[in-house]
């Protein structure tokens, strides 16, 4: 089947009116919580997962991933107009955004970070298309000397691009591992780490440690803080940028979504820091760097291009490889596994309809968030308004049933609290949640890969280094842990380093 | 906060925070330990447990270490809780874990208007027809959307029509 073909099947399976029911609510919903601070795409796709279980498959990933492309559009919208990030990924675009907001230029700033993400995001979408299949065929060389090893890099990579101190990432990481491995040991079945509770037995969800961390932990830390809110008054008119404009921020865009779609492929990496990066190249290079700080069309166009690139480039090791290159992806991953599907090299054939309905989807959902974030942006604006006070208690509410729901047990909403308390101290201590929920995640297939090259090798560990692709990996990781020992490369790391989990 | 200031208080941060994971590494390393570590032809189910406890607890120490050497002791070490609302944050995590307990033999309507109704209170005080009218509305709207519409099992409890 050649790549037209599956293009066409995807689009059939997009196209049905339940899928595209799903895909609307999907980047409604996100949208939603890119505009509202204080919730963002990961706790609100753990609270969607238990509505998935009830729908097909593809209906239920086209409505996840709806979610999270849909938030980094409508982050830009509360950046904006609000000099909030409504989502991490947004945090550079107030910069400049709502600089151009107050000088009147509110509906250009908009127009420039609905189209330019639009724009960035189908190029995203084109590049997964094209790429996909021949890393899948790659992938299939992948044994588990390579699948360890590359979980491995992931993992060094999240951790040093973790904002703060990258030991304490790697304590988080292996902190997540250890939650990872809670229940029965798929090889031997003994219980691990159980305490004699039944409800261990088949470890702890996904749901309740990252509505806890991400959910309400950053609801106990709002708790504390006086937020204020400046909303941007004046009507907003003029939503298409000028010829003037386009001219200044036509190769911000293209820079932009090119850092951004592979920036989104590395494990680890991520849209927040493709949005900073690529902020920082456009300042570099601009004529006028003076500008950036007051206002720069560019400072909105590049990093907002960026972090939609980011978004679809990190389908990409999930879909071809069945790694999730970051927290969102390791929920997805969550999903798939829910309806027995498992992302990877042999999913382009053996569910195509899965594989290739996401990406059309994804060309669909980019014109719904057009259309939802242009002549809806007064509505956006409304939302904007509601008190904290009231959406706080709402936000606890919607964790609580979400998390619920998922199992009907009573036991998993204590563990959801328990992780709140955990994700708050953590925040209190320096310590990062993203690099220990992906962890989680990759947790049990790390150990899988790792007992099962010691038993294919025989113990032998020199497996991981004699084989080329596992050396590399090993390499790049090593290199990397070292490289924070150098004074001038730690300083170069605090400056890209990032919080990826705000 | 001035940056010297925060500063310290990462520091001081770091020094408890690592004995925590230093403590907690090696009771990982030693449940691992206690699991079986197997041999490295047949690895046991306690050999990655052992092992990432160690790693947790050697990072830790490092933390520790450089968080206890560079520890200055003076005034503000703790300004990171500075203006923390203990009382804000105890009444919403209670009010969480007895809901959670209440859940089942309480029902979801009667329980669910509590939680909302002391939920509103406690983030912000605000009047009390404003309170009962919110918690009213929100359970109605969250009762339709997952139970009628979503066909989210909810428990009955008392009423039996949860």
């Amino acid at each position: 089947m050649d790549i037209w073909q599956s293009l066409a099947l995807g689009f059939g399976v997009a196209l049905d009116p339940i899928n595209l029911a799903y895909c609307f609510l999907g980047v409604f919903i996100g949208t939603l919580v890119g505009v509202l601070p204080g919730i963002g795409p990961v706790a609100a796709m753990s609270l969607l997962l238990p509505v998935t279980f009830n729908i097909t498959p593809e209906a239920g990933i086209i409505m996840l991933a709806g979610i999270y492309y849909g938030s980094m559009y409508g982050g830009s919208t509360t950046a904006i107009l609000v000099n909030i990030p409504g989502e991490a990924a947004s945090v550079i675009t107030t910069i400049d955004g709502h600089q151009m907001a107050r000088q009147g230029r509110a509906g250009p700033a908009l127009g420039m970070a609905a189209i330019g993400s639009f724009i960035a995001g189908t190029l995203a979408i084109v590049g997964l298309m094209l790429l996909a299949p021949p890393l899948t065929k790659l992938a299939v060389k992948f044994g588990p000397v390579e699948y360890f090893s590359l979980m491995v890099l992931g993992l060094t990579i999240l951790s040093y691009l973790t904002h703060g101190s990258m030991l304490k990432a790697l304590v988080m990481a292996c902190f997540g591992v250890v939650l990872g491995l809670i229940g029965l040991d798929s090889i031997s079945a003994t219980p691990r780490l159980t305490f004699d509770r039944l409800e261990l037995i088949d470890g702890i969800g996904l749901v309740p440690i990252v509505m806890g961390l991400f959910g309400v932990a950053e609801i106990l830390v709002n708790l504390e803080r006086e937020l204020k809110r400046s909303i941007v008054e004046a009507k907003i008119t003029g939503l298409m940028p000028t010829l003037k404009d386009w001219g200044m921020s036509k190769w911000a865009l293209a820079r932009g979504s090119l850092i951004g779609f592979f920036l989104g492929i590395l494990p680890g990496g991520g849209a927040v820091i493709a949005s900073f990066l690529s902020y920082a190249v456009e300042k570099r290079i601009s004529a006028t760097p003076e500008r950036f700080g007051h206002g720069a069309i560019e400072g909105v166009a590049g990093p907002e291009a960026a972090n939609n690139a980011a978004a679809g480039g990190a389908f990409i090791p999930l879909m071809t490889l069945g790694i999730p290159p970051n927290v969102i992806m390791a929920l997805l991953l969550g999903a798939f596994m829910v309806h027995g599907l498992q992302p990877g090299p042999l999913m382009m054939t053996r569910n195509p309809e899965v594989f290739w309905g996401i990406i059309a989807s994804m060309y669909v959902g980019n014109i719904m968030l057009l259309v939802l974030n242009l002549p809806l942006v007064g509505m956006w604006v409304q939302v904007l308004r509601v008190p904290y006070r009231i959406l706080f208690p709402l936000i606890l509410m919607f964790c609580i049933i979400g998390v619920f729901s998922v199992g009907n047990a009573i036991f998993d909403i204590y563990v959801m609290i328990g992780f709140g308390i955990v994700g708050y101290l953590m925040r209190k201590f320096g310590y990062e949640g993203a690099p220990l929920v992906l962890a989680f995640v990759l947790g049990p297939l790390l150990e899988n890969n790792l007992r099962k090259s010691l038993i294919l090798s025989r113990g032998d560990f020199m497996t991981f280094v004699e084989r080329p692709i596992s050396a590399a990996c090993l390499g790049l990781a090593l290199l990397l842990l070292l490289s924070t020992l150098v004074p001038w490369l730690r300083a170069k790391r605090q400056k890209i380093a990032l919080d990826e989990t705000a | 906060m001035s940056g010297q200031q925060a500063r310290r208080t990462r520091l001081k941060a770091d020094t408890v925070g690592g004995l925590f994971w230093v403590a907690g590494g090696l009771w990982i390393a030693w449940e691992g330990r206690e699991l079986g570590l197997g041999t490295l032809r047949d690895p046991g189910s306690g050999l990655i447990l052992f092992w990432v406890g160690l790693a947790m607890a050697a990072m830790s120490a490092v933390t520790l270490v450089t968080g206890f050497l560079a520890r200055p002791a003076a005034a503000g070490e703790w300004a990171d809780w500075h203006g923390l609302e203990w009382r804000k944050l105890a009444v919403v995590l209670a009010t969480m874990i007895v809901y959670a307990g209440a859940l089942e033999p309480v029902g979801f309507i009667p329980a669910t208007l509590v939680l909302m109704a002391v939920l509103f209170r406690a983030v912000e005080p605000q009047p009390w027809h404003v309170v009962l009218l919110g918690a009213l509305i929100t359970t109605t709207v969250v009762y339709v959307v997952f139970k009628l519409g979503l066909g989210t099992q909810l428990p009955d409890g008392l009423l039996g029509a949860g």
